[in-house]
Parts: C-alpha cells; sequence; structure tokens
C-alpha cells in the first residue's frame, strides 16, 4: 500500500487508503469532471479498437462469410501450421526484416538529424517556413509519390535517368532492378516523411530550458558540446519512446507503398507479410488464413514493445508505460 | 448534475448509435402509390459517373417497373469492395461476377441463388447461345446471367500508313512480326527525322489474362490456349515449343531495344497514350480499332489505321475469350426468398426486349441518337458517352449480335472490325481448363500463375536464359503445377465419362 502511493505520484493529496476499490471510487467522485472527459476516449478505445479485436477468432476458424463467426467451424492452429510451413515464409520474413530494420536505422534517425538542424535555425520565420514547406509530402498519397519517382527515373525518357545517361552513357532501371528496390523504398519514406516526423522532436526541443545553454556559453562550450551535453540529453526520452512505439510496428512495412513499387523483377525482395496478406486475403478470399499472418505480425510487434520497453527501463529510462 | 451527466453520455454516444443503426440499403424510405420493384445493383463503372437518375436509368426503370439504386463501382476498385461485401455479407440484391477462383469458391459455399433451374420461364434469357452459360456454371450448374461478349475479340490493328510508307505487310509468322516491329522503330515511319517511335509497345499485364499478347501470338502460330489437351494429357501453354518460341521473339525484340525499355512499369492507360499519340504501330486488341482511329487524328490528322485478322502460318487462329464480361448474380444476403429471385430474372429478362436494348445500347431516341429511315445516327456522342455508355457496359446487350435494333451507322473501319470480330468466332481455339474444376487452382493458382508470369517477364527482360527459365518451370511444378494437371486431367475425363 506505502508503495502504491509513493509511485502514483501523479495524483497528490491521497491519505492512507483503506481499500483499492474503495480509493478508486472515491478518486473518481472527486474527479468526476475530468473522468467525463475521459470517457470520449476510452468508448473510442472499445468500439473502434477492442470491440473489432473478436475478429481475431477468425485466424482459429474456417472463417466462411456466408456462415458467418457462428457458423464457420474451428481448426485451431491450422492456419498458422499452414503459415510457417509455406515455402515462401523464409523469403517474406526476410524481406520485411531486412525492410524493417532499414527503416530502424536510415530512416528513424533522418527526422532528429533534421529537427536539430532546424532547431540551430535563428531566424524564426525562415524556420517556419521550411518546417511548412517540409509537412507538405506527408499529404501528398503513396501512388502520387511512386509516380513522381516513376517520371524521374523510368529509362524512357526518365528526367534522371536522361541525366544519368547524358554523363555516364548508362541508364540504370532502379525501378526494374532487385538490388535498387529497397534503397527505392527507404528514400521514398523519408522523402515523404521526413517532414512530419520533425513534429514531436521540435516540440520536445522547444521544451528545453534555455538558460542551461545561457549557462554552457558562459562555461565556454561550443555549439557541438551544447549539442551533445544539453539538447541531446533533454530529447532522449522522446527518442526512446518514439523508437518504442515504432518497434510495435516494426513488421509493418506499408502495404500500399510496396505494393506500388512491385514488379515481376523485384518480387523476390519486395513481397512483405503485408502484401502476402493482401494477395491471400483480398484477391484469393482466404480470410482465416490471412487473419492468421496478420496476428503472427502483431504478435512480434507486441513482443518487440514488451521487450524493449522493459530494456528501456531496465537503463533508467522512463519507456512507454 | 446527475441529469448533465446522464446528457452528456447520451450525447457521447450518439455516434456509436447512429453508426449502428444505419439500414444497409436505406429501404425505410417507401415511396408513394404502387410500389416499385426496389432493386441495387452492384456496378462497375468504365469513365464517368452518370447523372443522378438520368433519363436512361429512368426509362429503364419505367420499362421494367422497378426502382433501380445503382452503386457504381470504378472498375479498379470493383472486385476488392465487393470481395469485401461478400466478406461482410452485405450485399446489394444484383451484383457483378466475374467468373474468377474465388468467387467460384463463395458461389460453392452456397451465397449466391442458383439460377439454371428457373431460366425456362424466361423467353429471353432461355435463348441465349448455351455456351455463354457453361463458360460461367459452376460445377455444372449456373448461378448467373452472362454479360454477353464475343467469344473471339482479338484482331491485329496497325498503322496502314506506316505500313504502305515502309512497305511493310500484317505479319504472319514470327519473323514477320520481328521485320515489322523493328522496322517502325528503326525507320522512322512518321517522317519526323527523330528515331521516337516503337513499332510495339507493351504494359505491364501485357502476359495476363485472355488477353495475354504471348497467348495470343502463340496461338496464332499454332499453339494452345493456355492448356493443351492431348490425349487426355494437359500441358500449360508454357511448356509448349511454340510458346517458348513466342517469348524468344520478343527477348529479341527487347535485346534490340525494339520495345519499351520500361513495359514492366507502365500500365495500360499509359501505353494506350503513346498508341494514341502517334508514337507506336501495331497492336493485337480485343477493342474495336475505331476508338484508336478516332483518338489518333486529333494527334496525326492524316493516320490511316486498319484492322486485320489475327492468323499464322496455318491460316486464322486465335484464342477463344469467355463471351461475357462477368455475369449478374443473386446474392442470399440481401435476397431471402425464390419469388424475389424471380422478380429480378424477370427485370433481366425485360431487359433483352428491343425497347429496352434499343435504351441500353442507344439511349432515348431523339435525345441521343436519331431514326435515320434505315439506320439510326447518334446524335450526340459526349451525351452517349455520359448517359448511355455506362449502362451499355453494365447490363446485357446483344445488340451488335442480333438485329433487333436499328443499326447505327458507323464508319467503314468500324465495321470491318466487327465484321471481323463476328467472322473470328469460327477460328477460336477453346481454352480446355476455362470451366474444369482445380482444388491446386482455387487454394494456390495465383501464386502459380505469378511464378510463370514473372519468369516469362525476366526472360524476356534477359534476366534469366534458357536454363532459368527451366528452373522456374521446375519450381512451378513443385510448387503445385503438377497437381494442377493432374486434377485437371481428372476433371477432363470424368466431364468425358458424363
Amino acid at each position: 500500500m506505502k508503495q502504491n502511493v509513493s509511485t502514483s505520484a501523479g495524483t497528490p493529496g491521497i491519505k492512507a487508503p483503506r481499500g483499492k476499490a474503495g480509493t478508486l471510487l472515491r478518486d473518481i467522485i472527486r474527479d468526476k469532471w475530468l473522468y467525463l472527459m475521459l470517457l470520449p476516449g476510452v468508448i473510442y478505445f472499445i468500439i473502434f479498437k477492442y470491440v473489432p479485436m473478436y475478429g481475431v477468432s477468425m485466424a482459429f476458424m474456417d472463417y466462411k462469410p456466408y456462415t458467418g463467426f457462428l457458423g464457420s467451424p474451428w481448426v485451431g492452429l491450422k492456419h498458422f501450421e499452414r503459415f510457417f510451413s509455406e515455402p515462401q515464409f523464409g523469403m517474406l520474413f526476410r524481406n520485411t526484416v531486412i525492410l524493417a530494420v532499414y527503416n530502424l536505422v536510415f530512416f528513424f534517425p533522418m527526422p532528429i538529424i533534421l529537427s536539430l538542424m532546424l532547431n540551430e535555425v535563428r531566424r524564426a520565420k525562415f524556420k517556419n517556413f521550411v518546417q511548412t514547406l517540409i509537412y507538405i509530402p506527408h499529404f501528398v498519397s503513396w501512388v502520387v509519390v511512386v509516380g513522381i519517382f516513376y517520371i524521374l527515373l523510368t529509362t524512357e525518357n526518365g528526367v534522371l535517368n536522361e541525366l544519368l545517361y547524358r554523363i555516364t552513357g548508362e541508364k540504370i532501371a532502379f525501378l526494374l532492378e532487385a538490388e535498387w528496390f529497397r534503397t527505392m523504398i527507404i528514400t521514398q519514406s523519408i522523402w515523404k516523411e521526413i517532414g512530419w516526423g520533425t513534429v514531436i522532436f521540435l516540440a520536445a526541443l522547444a521544451g528545453v530550458d534555455l538558460q542551461q545553454y545561457e549557462a554552457a556559453r558562459i562555461d565556454g562550450a561550443s555549439r557541438w558540446r551544447q549539442l551533445w551535453h544539453i539538447t541531446l540529453p533533454a530529447i532522449r526520452s522522446t527518442i526512446i519512446i518514439l523508437f518504442i512505439l515504432r518497434l510495435g510496428n516494426f513488421l509493418d512495412s506499408g502495404f500500399e507503398h510496396i505494393f506500388l513499387m512491385i514488379t515481376p523483377t523485384n518480387r523476390e525482395v519486395g513481397e512483405v507479410f503485408d502484401t502476402y496478406v493482401y494477395t491471400k486475403g483480398m484477391t484469393q478470399a482466404q480470410y482465416s488464413y490471412s487473419a492468421a499472418v496478420g496476428l503472427f505480425k502483431s504478435a512480434v510487434g507486441l513482443v518487440l514493445v514488451l521487450g524493449s520497453n522493459w530494456l528501456a527501463k531496465k537503463f533508467g529510462e522512463e519507456g512507454v508505460y | 448534475m446527475k441529469i448533465n451527466l446522464c446528457r452528456g453520455v447520451a450525447i457521447l454516444m450518439l455516434p456509436a448509435l447512429l453508426a449502428g443503426c444505419g439500414p444497409v440499403d436505406g429501404s425505410s424510405r417507401q415511396s408513394a402509390g404502387p410500389a416499385p420493384f426496389r432493386l441495387s445493383i452492384g456496378a462497375t463503372l468504365i469513365g464517368e459517373l452518370p447523372p443522378n437518375n438520368n433519363v436512361v436509368e429512368q426509362a429503364i426503370e419505367a420499362y421494367t417497373g422497378t426502382e433501380l439504386q445503382i452503386d457504381w463501382i470504378p472498375m479498379s476498385a470493383y472486385d476488392d469492395k465487393l470481395r469485401l461485401m461478400i466478406a461482410a455479407g452485405e450485399l446489394p440484391k444484383l451484383v457483378k461476377l466475374g467468373y474468377t477462383p474465388d468467387y467460384i469458391s463463395t458461389i460453392k459455399a452456397g451465397q449466391f441463388w442458383e439460377l439454371g433451374p428457373l431460366l425456362k420461364d424466361y423467353p429471353h434469357l432461355s435463348v441465349l447461345d448455351s455456351e455463354y452459360y457453361s463458360n460461367i456454371s459452376v460445377e455444372g450448374r449456373i448461378y448467373g446471367i452472362p454479360i454477353v461478349r464475343d467469344l473471339g475479340r482479338a484482331t491485329i490493328q496497325y498503322r496502314k500508313d506506316w505500313f504502305d510508307k515502309l512497305g511493310l505487310k500484317v505479319p504472319v509468322t514470327l519473323e514477320d512480326w520481328y521485320t515489322v516491329v523493328r522496322a517502325m522503330t528503326l525507320e522512322d515511319p512518321d517522317g519526323n527525322g527523330k528515331q521516337d517511335t516503337y513499332g510495339m509497345v507493351l504494359d505491364k499485364r501485357f502476359n495476363q489474362d485472355v488477353s495475354s499478347m504471348l497467348t495470343r501470338i502463340s496461338v496464332s502460330q499454332g499453339g494452345p490456349n493456355k492448356w493443351l489437351v492431348e490425349n487426355g494429357k494437359f500441358t500449360p501453354e508454357f511448356l509448349t515449343g511454340t510458346f517458348y518460341e513466342t517469348m524468344q521473339l520478343f527477348r529479341r525484340l527487347y535485346a534490340e531495344k525494339l520495345i519499351n525499355s520500361d513495359f514492366v512499369v507502365i500500365d495500360n492507360n499509359e501505353a494506350s497514350r503513346i498508341y494514341d499519340s502517334g508514337r507506336a504501330g501495331i497492336q493485337i486488341s480485343g477493342g474495336n480499332v475505331q476508338s484508336w482511329m478516332d483518338k489518333l487524328i486529333k494527334t496525326v490528322p492524316d493516320a490511316k489505321v486498319d484492322v486485320a485478322f489475327l492468323a499464322g502460318p496455318a491460316g486464322i487462329r486465335l484464342p477463344g475469350e469467355p463471351g461475357n464480361a462477368g455475369f449478374f448474380a443473386v446474392p442470399k444476403d440481401s435476397v431471402k426468398t425464390l419469388e424475389e429471385v424471380r422478380q429480378i430474372l424477370e427485370f433481366l429478362d425485360k431487359l433483352f426486349e428491343p425497347p429496352m436494348q434499343t435504351v441500353i445500347t442507344r439511349g432515348i431516341e431523339d435525345r441521343h441518337w436519331s431514326d435515320q429511315g434505315d439506320y439510326a445516327e447518334i446524335t450526340d456522342r459526349t451525351l452517349d458517352l455520359r448517359e448511355v455508355k455506362p449502362y451499355r457496359d453494365l447490363l446485357p446487350n446483344l445488340a451488335e449480335y442480333q438485329r433487333s435494333i436499328k443499326p447505327v451507322r458507323q464508319p467503314e473501319l468500324y465495321q470491318k472490325n466487327q465484321q471481323i470480330g463476328k467472322m473470328n468466332r469460327e477460328y477460336t481455339v477453346d481454352n480446355p481448363a476455362l470451366t474444369l474444376e482445380s482444388d491446386t487452382y482455387r487454394e494456390r493458382g495465383k501464386e502459380l500463375e505469378t511464378i510463370i508470369l514473372d519468369a516469362q517477364t525476366k526472360f524476356i527482360m534477359g534476366m534469366i536464359d534458357e536454363e532459368g527459365w527451366r528452373a522456374e518451370l521446375a519450381k512451378w511444378q513443385a510448387a503445385g503445377g503438377t497437381q494442377m494437371c493432374l486434377e485437371y486431367e481428372q476433371a477432363y475425363s470424368s466431364r468425358a465419362a458424363e
């Protein structure tokens, strides 16, 4: 009980509670307006996130739309067994994980670097202008992004390829060659999302106490020193939280994006779980099987979040919860 | 205080309640008078959305005594959306399906009404050529009304002016194809001094489905249409020599840069644009050549286009097509009684009556067309595209096959293409596996197909050689291809025994 009080520092004014239930009830009565404000969010999550979860049971059935959830037979882990013994499983797993790792290594740090750079801009007007400008790609749909890259990179009068041809006398089939696929995907992701990704980091950077910089300057710290000893530690917890949340979507490769970029010639590196679920579920109506694949993906994400959160706490960071 | 809180909760819950009770087809609305039969249709849309409650729809409603509620879904999104509707069990009363494994398996699961036994009561539905029905039958039973199309549509369409200028003739052998494509790529047929034309342009669907370029050329050279049956043995087209030679033709064209290098990534629209702007010379198409001509003369006023039979050394040969652009089926989810099924069939039957056929194909007299004695003349092509075409594409129409309505006077080229289309029927090579059952095909047909289609593309692009191609074939066989052949053979022999 004592521990309970000491950890719940967020709810001040509680003195020696008698029982858990009693405390909760009293809390609710006292803070009813706060709880009322919480209600819409809770209802939203129940209706749109928890209720639909009964659909997960599909992964353990032979679901047929006509017979529905009640009439379809239960088959246990059949679909999971099929998935893991599928000859394609190795390829799908490898492609998905490689893309996910690339995303973490190349894409994740980009918004941080960009926001650090923006933070150093001293002219507020210019900074705001750039900020607005780099948000724009986020609102462009993948179809358009892929279309733009097609126009730039196609071997038939593509702008960049024509340029390349003038300089080197050769063209590169960026959109066709399997070895270019991952580079293209990551580049496009960075182009589209880097600006949007800076939002949270810039907010965190705005919260850094200016007095610390002042003190550092008086002590003679250079810009780099200030960055290293003040700015980065200040946003470290934000970075870690976003990193953990990112791990939750580790195996999400971004279906639409990949789907648009896959061609017969790069399929062996491009096919990922997301596209596989689409082919199986949507085009071949194997709902239960694709639900099982999707569930597997989510399970991996959950394990990664729990694991990394545990690790973060172990190293004295705050973690997500 | 308490009252306030209740009210607050009620307001917060409101959207949820609304979402929960929304009726699927808004059937709570009732019109006054003798209520017409309300019929909701899931429809594909090619092109522009027709105006709400337009005259064509009104005419159909008045004649058939229905109140139509057509849910127009763009062609490209239709299958995805329909599959979701099927999965959710929320369907319109009449939907358009394609003859593909996933729809066939939902039909087999009993989600649609069997219509076969009822057809005899409907004079127009029952007289349709039985081939149209057998091509959409599932386990020998009929679940739909076909949206009829020609059974053999492929024709060679080419730039006559370029051919004349370069002294070319319509290709017959594979070598001819090479010569023609090469000449039109390298010999500057448009005479602008630049090498900016292609003999032929492919798009990323070049080897898919019935309109596969490889199948069409291979059939013309004596190959099978998708499957070869010999003494009850099934062999896929890509294991035949003719098909391999056809692939080699394209490999050579690609290597010598005589076709577009980006065909893997461009879609059909992009390829059409190249043809329409006068930068490519020959294609095999199922559409009418007149539409190419119409678009082409906007950029190249003195262009000339012609159409010819698809023929090889053994004469005219072309792949037979299913003869439908899908079929209408009645879902049990939304139509509960047999009586209602009959009402729907009656509606479809009425569509085949001459006055309705006229409306579906031509529109309303004096608005879309005018009577010129022995032929009809389209008065306003824009209005025709906007108000009539969606219905012409969607609803069954036999106008071009039966002379039940007044013919439109069309340009000579259009008629020539149509004439060829009609005669084509004599020369079609059928796909023997079209209506055969195979569990492997249903379960993993798509994956197997992908293996082969990808391998074909890679072979043409020179990414794999003959050895690599053989390896892909072995992969196909191991992944279920051999099994699929066996299943087709069984289904074939048991059907022959019947």
